[in-house]
């Protein structure tokens, strides 16, 4: 296969030429062979029937026939080969005595040889010399009958022939190349587009997009795609870029804090203040590793290596613990907590699905007030296993859904609530790595975080 | 008791040999695989603490080595990741227990003495007893100074573990990865809270408390008679 538009111009317009020439060559072959089996089945024809006239009436009445024939020929009469040469004639007679006489016939040839001849070379009446196809067929009294049709159909039909592919070819050639010069003209063009935007993409304009003109054609798909996949790499550099800043900003006020309670440990005396310090200070650096392990959780997850190790796990049961072990938090803040659940499998890591209801019933713990019911549901959706975590608390406004499962956000300004704001986007991390989606379902009360995962 | 321990960072190595020595540990160190199997094998270990991440030859492949050469001291797998597949691997070369960089020093000493005191493989024991309170794991009944104390299944398994470490202490993430099975920590204080129940339970009507709060470190249920 050619690689470039060039190449495969010229292998289609090279294939295109051979093929029309192979046609021309075969058709011309075809229509010879058929011109020669017409000449000679009607030489065998004349012949046969002169030869019975020979048979019932004898030699001189045979040369009295001849030339009447030879008379009327001249009229026309065989009129399927037309045009054949200038006294419109296309068969010849010559009918020789046993002594080699010319007796009639005005074939003017060399006597060829009893038998099919089939290049004979004889002058027209006109002058011009042509090549005739002949029959000698010897008479019982010695004499020798000869009949001779001209070839010039043949060659005729030849340079017909020639000129009608002469012209076919040279009309397929044109279209041809009219053809790939157009369709090299567009592919250049659309290509000219993508590569004039990477080149802009890649000299910082990071919101360039390849040209659409909205045609849904291959380019349009090819566009569509790419631009889509810059779109996922956007969002990625902002995630990052936002995520960068976003650590820094989140590790200088701990830092700070432990820094401050070190500080204050110098000049502060012994005993029980100084250790209470001491504690704050160790509890300020896990919460720092605390983070740190999230975003390394994080990124482990989404490198996706952990697929490997998944098994098919029984959600209902899975939750099942998890709803367990939360029970006893939920009844101390007098929550109602309802958890319904139907069976169902799916395949993935069942301490990453437990993780992720867990994560959400710290989040409904942490940010509703006490007494604020909560909800598990487990359900068969279309497309698989549904998982919604329900609180009746204050809800997370519209415009921070999109907002609330990136790293490190906290809806609340104040950032006086407890947390990294790591948890929702860890539990999106763990539901993509098992091919399923995670949303804030919109309602009116409360928060519903559903989760769709694909079931066994 | 005799420990061994595998660190290839000088520091971290000098802070847990001081610590080990001061709570009356003797600690061989050595921060190279090739001449921790040498030294493994050289005499016997109560335990191994083996960093995974060492020059020549990491960690698990030194327990690999000495497991083949006949060495059956109980080892924990010090790591700075916490990948599954790790822990998965770490298990399958014969380790014990798995402990994440950075770990609170306490941590370890409560996971060391958890991995010294490990009952034989073969379960022969129907009872379990600490100071007043006794459980019968075959007919799952708690007393406490011979008075009965209903509790919910996970509060059974979580005294269960609490006292077959009777007398040690149980750090968080310990309860967290042994009886509810979890590999993460939470963020919500849900170890508190089944500990308090269980205390509530526990506790009611007797002047003293049965699980004491180790600071900074976990829980531990007192082992001595009265």
């Amino acid at each position: 296969m050619p690689r470039t538009v060039r190449g495969l111009a010229f292998a289609v317009a090279l294939i295109c030429g051979v093929v029309t020439t192979l046609l021309a060559i075969g058709a011309t072959v075809l229509v010879h062979r058929e011109l020669e089996r017409q000449l000679d089945a009607r030489i065998e024809a004349e012949t046969k029937g002169l030869l019975g006239y020979y048979e019932d009436h004898g030699f001189e009445p045979l040369a009295r026939l001849i030339a009447m024939r030879e008379q009327r020929i001249g009229l026309g009469g065989v009129g399927y080969l037309t045009g054949v040469d200038a006294a419109g004639r296309s068969t010849a007679y010559l009918l020789i005595d046993a002594q080699g006489r010319r007796h009639a016939g005005d074939l003017a040839a060399a006597t060829p040889k009893p038998g099919w001849s089939e290049f004979v070379r004889f002058r027209r009446p006109d002058g011009s010399t042509g090549v005739a196809q002949a029959m000698n067929s010897t008479l019982p009294d010695g004499g020798q009958l000869i009949v001779a049709a001209d070839r010039a159909v043949i060659q005729t039909m030849h340079w017909t022939m020639l000129k009608l592919f002469g012209v076919g070819w040279a009309v397929t050639l044109l279209l041809t190349t009219t053809a790939i010069i157009g369709f090299g003209r567009v592919v250049r063009y659309r290509l000219n587009g993508i590569e004039t935007s990477a080149a802009a993409i890649m000299a910082g304009d990071f919101s360039r997009r390849m040209p659409l003109d909205g045609s849904h054609g291959e380019f349009d798909r090819l566009s569509l795609i790419l631009n889509r996949m810059l779109d996922r790499i956007s969002a990625l550099l902002d995630n990052l870029r936002q995520v960068s800043g976003d650590i820094a900003h989140d590790l200088r006020t701990p830092l700070q804090r432990v820094r401050n309670r070190l500080d204050a440990m110098t000049n502060a005396a012994t005993g029980a203040a100084h250790e209470d310090q001491l504690h704050a200070a160790i509890q300020d650096m896990d919460d720092l590793l605390g983070l740190f392990s999230s975003l390394l959780a994080i990124s482990e997850i989404e490198g996706q290596s952990i697929r490997a190790g998944f098994k098919p796990v029984p959600l209902d049961e899975a939750v099942g613990e998890i709803a367990d072990i939360y029970r006893p938090a939920m009844e101390d803040e007098r929550r109602a907590f309802t958890v319904q659940t139907v069976p169902v499998i799916v395949r993935g890591d069942r301490r990453l699905l437990q993780n992720v209801v867990a994560n959400l019933l710290d989040n409904a713990l942490l940010h509703t007030p006490s007494g604020t019911p909560v909800c598990i549901g487990l359900q068969h959706g279309a497309e698989g296993a549904v998982l919604t975590v329900r609180d009746e608390g204050p809800g997370i406004p519209p415009a921070g859904h999109e907002r609330a499962f990136r790293r490190l956000t906290r809806l609340d300004a104040s950032r006086s609530t407890p947390g990294h704001g790591l948890g929702l986007s860890l539990v999106a991390a763990i539901v993509e790595a098992h091919g399923g989606t995670v949303e804030i379902v919109p309602s009116d009360t409360g928060l519903t975080i559903g989760m769709v995962l694909p079931a066994e | 008791m005799n420990i061994f321990l595998l660190e290839d960072d000088t520091e971290t190595a000098s802070y847990l040999i001081n610590g080990l020595t001061e709570l009356g540990h003797r600690v061989d160190a050595s921060g190279d695989g090739n001449t921790a199997i040498a030294a493994i094998m050289a005499r016997p270990h109560d335990v191994l603490v083996l960093d995974r991440m060492v020059p020549q030859r990491d960690g698990l492949s030194v327990l690999k080595a000495v497991r083949a050469g006949g060495c059956n001291a109980p080892a924990l797998i010090l790591t700075a990741r916490s990948r599954i597949e790790d822990r998965v691997d770490g298990f399958e070369a014969g380790a014990d227990d798995y402990l994440v960089k950075p770990f609170a020093f306490a941590e370890l000493v409560a996971r060391l003495n958890a991995l010294a005191r490990r009952p034989p493989p073969v379960e022969t024991v129907t009872s379990l007893r600490a100071g007043e309170i006794e459980m019968d794991l075959l007919r799952r009944t708690v007393h406490r100074t011979g008075r009965e104390i209903d509790l919910q299944p996970r509060e059974f398994s979580l005294l269960e573990y609490l006292l077959r470490n009777a007398g040690k202490v149980v750090t968080r993430t310990m309860l967290l990865d042994r009886v509810w099975n979890l590999g993460f920590d939470p963020r919500t204080n849900i170890v508190e809270t089944h500990v308090s129940r269980l205390r509530a339970k526990l506790d009611d009507g007797f002047g003293t408390g049965a699980i004491r709060t180790v600071r900074g470190a976990g829980y531990m249920i007192v082992d001595h008679e009265g």
